[in-house]
């Protein structure tokens, strides 16, 4: 009797979505074999009544444990099998573990298998893609703000024996209950605060600085406040509240002028030029790191509006599971579990993932597109490039390197550093492209075929490949 | 006990039993205590539409045995009559499949 597949009846139909569906019907003997091997597995555990674990016959255990049973034991192992030999004979790749969909009938058995398969990633002429970039501007402006802020930093607060007044700072006991609401609606009720007087703060409540301004310490003062119809938090809006304030200091806040002597006290600066150079410059370099990072999102979102990507569920279902263990793993950070979150945000854990499906759908789509890039441009990075990466990170934690090494240094971390860095390489290279700067780059060494074959070498930049996981 | 239909209980399936239907040619009945060997190789005859060759008969006794759960107890299982019915070799009885 022949063991080998060569006698499975196989029929094969493309899906939509990158799958393969397999009907295999199987020869009758494969089936008994199976059913048997399945008993003798079950025989082993099962009490049967005369009989010492092991040595009931066959029917005897198709009586006792039923045909149901037997058949779905046999099923675990022979699907698995069937599946393995159909695969060889149509010479599918499957892209990640198919699944059994269903039995359609027992006699003879016949089998529907589900099979995923490489995404297929149709990119755009991401080649002549042009987007403008707009370097960014600093104005004066925004230094001189940033100067102001400092400079309130460096205020000197004293203690001062005087009513409050403008731009001083007062320590307040609030209390404060919305009124008209009859049951417990304590508002606030701070024994000990700091407010600047200025008009633009608005807590307690907007127009606080007229309150306070002129009030002494010691001086007490009650008041009904209603909130305004464009209040910031919408379910105070209208809403009016008794508020009982108790001034217990007053302190007066100096705000020192730019000099040069201030400006060496802040660090190592000369004088207040070179500060106000140094502002400057942070100011550019944020703001160019800003201009970067969304230019970089707008290419990467053109050439995914582009592309066209059909890949199989089983992915987006992965990439589920990763943004799903992700959260899982943040919440951990603040002490919460993933069903202490559910509730706060008052979801089923269904809801939570119909929210994430629209997400990790565009973040496998451009992992995907991004994937195919590194592919047709042949991006690659060396050792030494992860090595000096490594190092890089592992300088931005001081203190606990060893720990970190252990953390990083391993074949997942590199992995994990590779991915990122070609991933950046990818985009960089885009940048260029769409900034028109690609003349230096290299040409592509493959012509952009984007079948299904040339899928299959993919690189996976985001996520790690399903078939990992799988193992 | 008043006709051959009270005769034969049921089969004794066990791991000798299996041995003796399969390689002996003889299978196994627990049978009513009052039972005579004529008796019992009637009823096999007529039930199953067999020839019987032979019938050996085994008073099984009541054994001792102690409760599953409370160790102490002990309790008596009840013995039964067992009748070995040995058929000719071309001849069967498919216990599994019960009564024509």
């Amino acid at each position: 009797m022949c063991r080998k597949g060569n006698n499975l009846k196989i029929e094969s139909e493309n899906l939509e979505d990158r799958q393969t569906q397999l009907t295999i019907e199987l020869p009758d003997d494969r089936l008994n074999s199976a059913m048997r091997a399945a008993a003798k597995r079950l025989g082993r555990k099962a009490k049967v009544h005369g009989f010492r674990p092991g040595k009931a016959p066959y029917t005897v255990l198709l009586n006792q444990l039923g045909e149901d049973l037997i058949f779905e034991e046999a099923l675990e192992q022979l699907g698995q099998e069937i599946y393995k030999e159909a695969l060889e004979e149509t010479e599918i790749e499957a892209f990640a573990q198919g699944s059994l969909e269903e039995v359609v009938s027992r006699e003879p058995l016949v089998l529907r298998y589900t099979i995923p398969l490489a995404p297929d990633v149709q990119l755009g002429a991401y080649r002549d893609l042009r987007l403008s970039y707009d370097e960014p501007q600093v104005d004066d402006e925004a230094v001189k703000r940033v100067m102001d802020d400092l400079r309130e930093r460096q205020a000197l607060i004293e203690p001062a024996d005087r009513p409050a007044e403008l731009s001083d700072v007062v320590v307040l006991e609030v209390y404060a209950a919305l009124h008209d609401d009859g049951e417990d609606s304590n508002l606030l009720d701070e024994k000990s605060v700091s407010v600047l007087v200025a008009e633009d703060v608005d807590w307690p409540m907007p127009g606080i600085a007229n309150v306070l301004i002129g009030m002494q310490a010691g001086e007490e003062k009650s008041f009904e406040y209603t909130f305004a119809d464009d209040y910031a938090d919408e379910s105070m809006q209208g809403k009016s509240a008794d508020f009982r304030l108790k001034i217990l200091e007053v302190k007066s806040r100096i705000v020192p002028e730019w000099t040069d002597d201030l400006a060496k006290n802040m660090g190592e600066f000369d004088d207040l030029l070179s500060l106000r150079i140094k502002v400057r410059e942070d100011l550019i370099e944020e703001a160019q790191r800003q201009a970067k990072a969304s230019y970089a999102r707008e290419v990467i979102d053109a050439i995914v509006d582009e592309s066209e990507v059909k890949f199989p569920p089983i992915l987006l279902r992965e990439e589920l599971n990763d943004m799903l263990n992700d959260l899982q793993l943040r919440l951990r950070y603040q002490n919460l579990s993933l069903g202490d979150y559910l509730k706060i945000e008052n979801k089923s854990e269904e809801e939570l993932i119909e929210g994430l499906n629209p997400q990790a759908e565009e973040r496998l789509t451009r992992a995907l597109v991004l994937g195919k890039i590194v592919e047709l441009e042949n991006i690659e990075v060396d050792d030494p490039e992860v090595e000096a990466e490594l190092e890089h990170i592992l300088e931005g934690y001081k203190e606990n390197q060893d720990d970190a090494r252990t953390l990083f240094d391993n074949s997942v971390g590199r992995r994990r550093i590779r991915l990122d860095l070609v991933s950046d390489k990818a985009v960089e290279l885009l940048v260029a492209i769409a900034k028109g700067e690609s003349d230096n780059v290299d040409k592509p060494k493959k012509e952009p075929t984007s079948s299904a074959e040339s899928a299959e070498e993919r690189v996976d930049v985001e996520s790690e490949s399903p078939e990992e996981q799988n193992e | 006990m008043t006709s051959i239909y009270d005769v034969l209980r049921r089969p004794v399936i066990t791991e000798k039993s299996n041995y003796q239907s399969g390689v002996l040619n003889q299978y196994v009945f627990e049978v009513d205590r009052r039972a005579t060997k004529a008796q019992i190789k009637e009823a096999v005859e007529i039930l199953f539409d067999v020839t019987v060759e032979r019938v050996n008969v085994i008073n099984v006794p009541a054994k001792r045995t102690r409760r599953a759960r409370s160790r102490r107890l002990s309790v008596r299982r009840p013995g039964f009559k067992k009748a070995i019915v040995t058929l000719p070799d071309n001849e069967k009885i498919d216990i599994f499949e019960g009564i024509k």
